[in-house]
């Protein structure tokens, strides 16, 4: 009766939380378990009836998950403390032994606890099977923390540790993780990519290197979405990382195949070019003494109006524009016995110093006509062993070009001492100087500098390359100092000949 | 006439003397501009490659300052060279080694009256 007439004072709460789909209870505070209530809904969810409910105290806890019971009692704990509601999931085993995912909501109301329990036993296994079907996929997941802001990724899944050697818990447990492992090269586009991806809001697709926990170079394909929250503004970013390091690999290896077939292309064509110029220089060098042979033989066939002088000079001319014929076929010949190397020498025991001033005397009309100052200091050395012939052709080479690239009314000077246990050669000129960046490059082969192409200076490019194989040949070397506009010295240093060598040389 | 190397210079020269000519010679681009220009040629004959300004060079300021018949002689044999030579306004080109009736007929269909036949 006392019920009936409560009810048509008021609306039934009663009522309400006796037909309601939600499980309900009123529990004391002192002791989580302890049930002064528990709805029908309640009794249907677990199975256990009211009496039961109230007859055991320990039921809650018996009923809590094992896994689940430390942390659930922990924050009722904490709110009874504070005397603040709390909100929490875990898992119940119903009086039929099912293991039931619930949402507990409860509030502190004088020494009672007044909570409600959600099944969410399908969306438990729902989110397991999103979960599970994400941490099978050969690649990480991550979602960065909404509300921290710090970078420090809510979730990361667990493939991370298979492909860089990381936990999840590792990783989250320190907001720079992410960056302070990214490849140092790489860290700064990655942060200038993430803050832009962040300020627009657009998609981020990148790669880059990133140092796994057994320091192997990762390279990482990331790519992105941008959370946007209520109001349409770039909120968080989530997305997934792949391993490409291997295809990575294969990229950069097929690129530098590629570049090397590029320069090894490039090298060829460079060749082509330097075979085509040597085929013209050469063919330059060929006309120019046939046009004076041919000339003069024309000169000296139309007679009438010589001198018996004329007539001599005319044959000098062609005698001498022959021998510069000869040579240029000489050295196109020894630059490719050179080449093969089978340059064919007849060492003898050779007065060096003897040798240089021949030459230089042979030089002299040259040096003369060209107004040239040429002076030979020659200190008396031990005898070297070498091949008289093709070492007068170094010294007259070298000597040749000094007079060839010095101009009028400058100097040629020639030295010959002994050097560190070696011979030495030196030939100085106060020519124009051979620019730094072509020196490495003057004893090639068709090698011709700047300067010789600029001013018309003839030659092939074969003197220096030739002369080279020959002091090699020797057991020898031969350097180069020059500056621009001062002058240049070649020097030659060949090796003595041994004391018993020369015993046995001259028995 | 200018030609860097003296025996093709010589050779030239004599050449030209031969046939009545009064020849001045030239080792280089520059010497043949100043005598060019201290006396105005009937014909020049100038080399290819020789110290800067090359011939065509030579032939190119020469055309600029006025009209003279220019025959250029060169010992590279490559299509460009004629070509660059009918460019800078070259009258004649002869690749060397050249037949002195050659250099004598170059000379005549841009000069028809010579000294020798007047």
């Amino acid at each position: 009766m006392k019920l009936r007439r409560r009810n048509r004072d008021r609306p039934s709460f009663q009522a309400l939380v006796e037909h309601s789909p939600v499980a309900m209870y009123v529990s004391a505070t002192e002791r989580a378990g302890r049930y002064h209530y528990v709805s029908p809904a309640l009794v249907e969810l677990l199975g256990w009836t009211p009496e039961e409910w109230k007859a055991d105290p320990d039921l809650f806890e018996k009923a809590l998950h094992p896994e689940d019971c430390e942390h659930v009692l922990g924050q009722i704990a904490v709110a009874k403390a504070n005397r603040r509601p709390y909100h929490t999931e875990y898992r119940l085993i119903d009086k039929d032994g099912a293991t039931i995912w619930v949402e507990d909501t409860a509030v502190p109301d004088g020494d009672c606890w007044q909570g409600f329990l959600v099944d969410i036993t399908q969306r438990k296994a729902a989110e397991r099977r999103y979960r599970a079907l994400v941490e099978q996929l050969p690649l990480i997941t991550y979602i960065d923390s909404p509300d921290r802001g710090d970078g420090a990724p809510i979730y990361m899944s667990p493939q991370v540790e298979s492909m860089l050697g990381y936990t999840p818990r590792e990783w989250q447990a320190t907001p720079s993780f992410f960056l302070e492992h990214v490849h140092p090269d790489d860290r700064e586009t990655v942060v200038a990519s993430q803050e832009e991806a962040l300020r627009t809001g657009e998609p981020l697709v990148r790669e880059f290197r990133f140092v796994a926990k057994d320091g192997r170079v990762v390279w990482l394909h990331d790519i992105q979405t941008v959370v946007r929250d209520d109001q349409g503004r770039p909120w968080y970013s989530q997305g997934f990382a792949l391993d490409v390091t291997s295809a990575k690999f294969w990229e950069q290896e097929r690129e530098r195949l590629l570049r090397r077939a590029q320069m090894q292309n490039e090298r060829l064509r460079e060749l082509d070019r330097m075979k085509d110029e040597f085929i013209a220089l050469v063919s330059h060098e060929l006309r120019t003494p046939l046009t004076s042979i041919r000339g003069y033989v024309e000169l000296l066939e139309d007679d009438r109006a010589l001198s018996p002088a004329e007539r001599s000079a005319f044959l000098q001319v062609i005698d001498r524009n022959a021998d510069r014929l000869q040579r240029l076929v000489e050295d196109l010949l020894l630059a490719a016995q050179a080449e093969a190397n089978s340059l064919n020498l007849h060492f003898e025991e050779i007065d060096l110093a003897k040798l240089v001033v021949d030459c230089v005397e042979a030089s002299a009309p040259n040096a003369a006509a060209r107004e040239i100052a040429l002076a030979c200091t020659v200190q008396a050395t031990p005898a070297i062993l070498g091949d008289a012939g093709r070492l007068a052709q170094v010294v007259d080479n070298l000597l040749s070009n000094a007079l060839k690239f010095t101009p009028e009314g400058g100097g040629v000077h020639v030295r010959v001492s002994e050097s560190e246990s070696t011979a030495l050669i030196e030939v100085a000129d106060s020519g124009m100087g051979i620019p730094a960046g072509e020196q490495s490059e003057l004893f090639g082969r068709f090698f011709r500098t700047s300067s010789a192409q600029r001013e018309a200076i003839g030659g092939v490019g074969l003197g220096l390359s030739i002369t080279k194989s020959l002091v090699e040949a020797h057991g020898g070397r031969i350097g180069v100092h020059s500056t621009e506009g001062v002058g240049t010295t070649f020097t030659v240093h060949l090796p003595l000949a041994a004391a018993e060598e020369r015993v046995s040389g001259a028995a | 006439m200018a030609e860097d190397e003296p025996d093709i210079r010589l050779l030239v020269a004599t050449l030209l003397e031969r046939w009545g000519y009064e020849v001045a010679a030239a080792a280089d681009g520059h010497q043949a501009l100043a005598l060019a220009e201290r006396r105005w040629p009937v014909v020049a004959v100038l080399d290819v490659s020789m110290p800067p300004p090359d011939g065509i060079e030579v032939t190119r300021r020469l055309q600029a300052l006025g009209d003279v018949p220019v025959i250029l002689l060169t010992a590279h044999v490559d299509e460009h060279s004629a070509a660059r030579a009918a460019e800078a306004g070259a009258s004649g080109f002869l690749t060397k080694p050249f037949r002195a009736q050659a250099l004598r007929k170059a000379i005549w269909s841009v000069v028809p009256m010579t000294p020798e036949a007047a």
